[in-house]
């Protein structure tokens, strides 16, 4: 038994007779290369900027080429720095103030000047509502859940009254600090866990990783915000422990106070950061066993529980069963998925069967490979050398669940799970998979070529990032499409939505299909009736050939006085697969996409106005139906 | 040097002391806001997310290297923001410009007079007080560089988007409260990119009562009519819109059903 004890002890800790000693040596100081990395950074950012320009002229191929040449010029040179030669602490920060300015405007000039994303839409009628009103928790029918969380929208509307912006461009400004704060903070949490610039530049960059980051967590939404401040959160959490007398409590005032954020800010960020800190306190409780100090985030967490039955039972009841449905949908699938009984989705494609070119599939597969290359070692060398620490002990445990990403992502009920999760995982991820990176020791005559095989490791992972979390699509504006997302909000479904705020006044009742929703919903300012709000379902109204007595019946219980219809979307199959409501092939029996005459059916409809006509977007008034 | 040491004291308590002002004046209010002059807007911003945070930092957490307090400085001025937004929901004032500023203004003075006093406390010795800013353009030019480049793709990227996008005509038919029974206002607005000429056709049981040819419009104008019907019609209200350049073909089509005539335009109804 022994000699298995010793054989299986020798080759676990085999690689330390490649490590060296480190030697004590003199710290760089000053900006090194940051100026002219910054440099290359901003031509990076004139690419990316001229490649949304040739995008929206539909020069697709030349937008494309641009897109990638800028984001690597974007990434690239701050890899470089950070694992070839001598980075300053100052330098260091620097770059990751550079990146994330950079990684913020990625996602400015998919919509400068306004949001075009779905779930910013309803973000922004909620600042909008509270502008308006003056105060808090105003309904909102396209996210009656939005309301209740107002944190981003807290700073956005402080900005606006305060300097004059618009919505808009005071959620970019909140958007680009969100950037600075998630960037920094995540630099500043690995650089006190490791104690090593190197380390903590390589994890930041392989967060990036995560396909959340350059669009989904850019967005105007509430995880945007609440994403950051988790991870400043962990940081002050981390500190306090180092921290005493005074210092202490000021660090443990700070981290009630951002968790008590959070929880106003968004709920599942909060849920994630419970999920941390409970493995915290069992890493704590670990790390004790064994006989080493460690301070438990136990109050902390009891803080935390507390702060989320508050403001659930006081604030935003209706959240429970907002998650419940989405959290069963998806942990069905992924089970579906392990037993064989779920239905595979078709990766790198969209519903329409518009797919990525060959390259980038190779590059998100390519990233997964590298993650999931890195992942062991990482773990090991946790293993060897950070398993006393309580923090780095929950980003090992933590990292465990990163196979199960790429599996969820399998299936399409639990795709964006799994897309939504990375963004909390990533954060353990990038500390294992750096170690294994910058610290896993590896023989003398490797070393030479380790710095450029990182880089080039580390340039996979967020290339792959950036195809897995946006489609060709979604990733730079382009020319109009109908049914397709943020393609399809157009200066004409705007002006309509302008025109329906302007001249019928707020808060009538509409119903249109999943752009128009959005659209009419926020910047008309209008009433649209959702399924998610108003417990009905209106696919009928929109996609039946006829009214049936059924829509007839919808019409009449809720009261709805508007029908926008957008002609367009009778010319191409919808990306996301439906263009009302996605169960809405089991209301309406059609062969997709839908006809004209089935949208203008109306036109035939005795009582009903056609009172607005854009040439695509026509309004009806059917007022005589709701009898 | 006791003043150099207290400069940024008395930078920011200016600023604040400035921002309460030009709220207080009440200037603006509601959504709607009459748009303040461009450099007001740093400090705006400065107010929202960076100054209550720093100032708390500052004098809380004084020995934090830059790194650090430049974090906390962001993410605890949000936090107060949201902070705010629930305490000033609460009080009957709302939220306006004049109870953020109150509220941001009054953390950010009350920072102050805390570091302030902390300073007399613990006077710190002139050596350790840092040096004053050094121009090296050899860190700098290259960053001014970098700067410009991405103020300039900034410019591209917005103009791109002012530039694109489809082009159309919206025209519209509307009953109107007035003193005649039966008046209804037909608009036309063109967002066509170039100036357009159009003919407006009116119908109503089965024959013309308006017609107007030759409507120039420039791009942006939009034309409105209120026309009136001496009784409730049977039969709908039709408009045809062409455009002059090619008067075969119906370009829009808007109609109102004798039904709309039965009332105003509807109250609007927000409730679930």
């Amino acid at each position: 038994m022994s000699f298995i004890g010793r054989a299986i002890n020798n080759l676990i800790t085999l690689p330390l007779k490649w490590e060296t000693p480190s030697r004590p040596k003199k710290s760089p100081a000053g900006w090194g290369a940051l100026p002219w990395i910054s440099v290359i950074c901003s031509v990076g950012i004139l690419s990316l900027s001229l490649a949304c320009s040739f995008s929206l002229q539909g020069n697709s191929g030349l937008a494309t080429t641009l897109y990638w040449v800028g984001l690597s010029l974007l990434f690239v040179p701050v890899a470089i720095r950070f694992m070839i030669g001598d980075v300053s602490r100052q330098e260091g920060v620097g770059l990751v103030i550079v990146f994330s300015i950079g990684a913020f405007l990625v996602s400015y000039f998919n919509g400068p000047l306004v949001f075009r994303g779905f779930d910013e839409f309803l973000h922004w009628r909620t600042a909008y509502d509270i502008l308006e009103n003056q105060k808090l928790f105003t309904p909102n029918s396209l996210l009656p859940v939005s309301p209740r969380y107002p944190g981003l929208e807290s700073a956005t509307t402080a900005l606006v009254n305060m300097t004059g912006l618009s919505i808009v461009d005071a959620g970019f400004v909140v958007i680009a600090a969100s950037r600075l704060v998630m960037v920094l903070g995540l630099y500043l949490l690995y650089e006190q866990l490791t104690k090593s610039v190197r380390v903590a530049g390589v994890a930041t960059l392989v967060y990036t990783g995560s396909s959340t980051f350059m669009y989904f967590d850019a967005a105007f939404g509430y995880e945007t915000l609440a994403l950051p401040l988790m991870i400043v959160s962990l940081l002050t959490i981390f500190r306090r422990a180092d921290a005493s007398g005074a210092a202490r409590r000021v660090w443990n005032i700070l981290s009630l106070l951002f968790i008590f954020i959070i929880v106003v800010t968004h709920h599942v960020t909060s849920y994630m950061l419970m999920v941390f800190l409970v493995v915290w306190i069992c890493a704590d409780l670990i790390v004790r066993w064994q006989g080493h100090k460690s301070v438990t985030p136990l109050g902390i967490a009891a803080w935390l529980i507390a702060a989320i039955w508050f403001w659930v039972a006081f604030a935003a009841s209706d959240t429970i069963s907002y998650l419940t449905p989405i959290v069963n949908g998806a942990l069905n699938s992924f089970y579906g998925i392990l037993t064989g009984t779920s239905a595979t989705r078709e990766l790198f494609q969209n519903a329409a069967g518009q797919g990525a070119i060959v390259v980038e599939r190779i590059l998100g597969i390519t990233s997964v490979l590298v993650l999931a290359l890195s992942w062991p070692f990482g773990l090991w060398y946790w293993f060897l050398r950070h398993k006393y620490q309580a923090l780095a002990m929950v980003f090992a445990l933590v990292a465990l669940a990163y196979p199960a990403l790429p599996v969820m992502r399998l299936s399409s009920g639990s795709w964006d799970m799994a897309h939504r999760a990375s963004g909390f995982v990533f954060i353990a991820m990038g500390f294992i998979v750096a170690l294994a990176m910058v610290k896993f020791p590896i023989p003398m005559k490797l070393r030479p070529f380790r710095g450029w095989l990182v880089v080039v490791g580390l340039t996979i992972i967020f290339l792959g990032g950036v195809v897995g979390g946006a489609s060709p699509n979604s990733r730079m504006p382009q020319p109009y499409r109908p049914a397709a997302g943020q393609r399809s909000v157009d200066n004409e479904g705007l002006l309509a939505a302008e025109w329906a705020r302007t001249m019928l006044g707020p808060d009538n009742r509409f119903v249109g299909d999943r752009t128009d929703v959005v659209v009419i919903g926020a910047y008309g300012i209008q009433r649209m009736i959702t399924d998610l709000y108003d417990g009905v379902s209106v696919s009928g109204i929109l996609l039946r050939y006829k009214l049936a007595p059924t829509d007839i019946a919808v019409i009449r219980q809720k009261h709805i006085r508007y029908v926008i219809i957008d002609r367009r979307i009778s010319q191409a199959l919808s990306t996301e697969g439906y263009y009302v409501e996605e169960w809405e092939q089991y209301i309406v029996s059609y062969v997709p996409p839908p006809s004209i005459p089935t949208l203008e059916k109306f036109d035939y409809v005795p009582d009903v106005s056609r009172i607005f006509d854009s040439g695509s977007i026509v309004i009806y008034d059917i007022k005589a139906l709701d009898k | 040097m006791k003043f150099r040491r207290s400069l940024d004291l008395i930078i920011i308590s200016a600023l604040a002391l400035f921002t309460m002002l030009v709220a207080l004046s009440g200037v603006r209010s509601g959504a709607d806001q009459e748009t303040l002059p461009v450099w007001f807007l740093p400090v705006g911003i400065g107010m929202i997310l960076i100054l209550p945070g720093y100032v708390l930092v500052k004098a809380f957490l004084p020995s934090l290297d830059r790194a650090t307090v430049l974090l906390l400085s962001v993410s605890l001025s949000i936090a107060l923001d949201v902070v705010g937004i629930l305490i000033l929901n609460a009080l009957p004032w709302g939220l306006n410009p004049s109870t953020w500023a109150v509220w941001l203004g009054g953390i950010t003075l009350l920072g102050c007079l805390l570091i302030a006093v902390r300073r007399f406390r613990h006077p710190t010795p002139d050596s350790k007080v840092r040096s004053t800013f050094k121009v090296n353009w050899r860190v700098w030019a290259p960053l001014v560089t970098a700067i410009v480049v991405t103020i300039v793709s900034i410019i591209i990227a917005r103009n791109s988007f002012v530039r694109s996008g489809t082009t159309f005509t919206q025209l519209w038919i509307l009953p109107t409260s007035s003193e005649a029974p039966y008046t209804f206002q037909i608009g036309i607005r063109n967002y066509e990119r170039q100036d357009k000429q159009y003919d407006l056709y009116v119908e109503s049981q089965g024959r013309l009562i308006y017609s107007e040819s030759g409507i120039a419009l420039a791009s942006n104008e939009t034309w409105t009519i209120d026309l009136s019907l001496n009784e409730k019609p049977v039969n709908p209200v039709s408009a045809y819109l062409y455009l002059s350049e090619s008067p075969d073909t119906v370009f829009r089509t808007v109609e109102l059903a004798p039904v709309a005539f039965d009332g105003p335009l509807p109250p609007a109804d927000a409730s679930p």
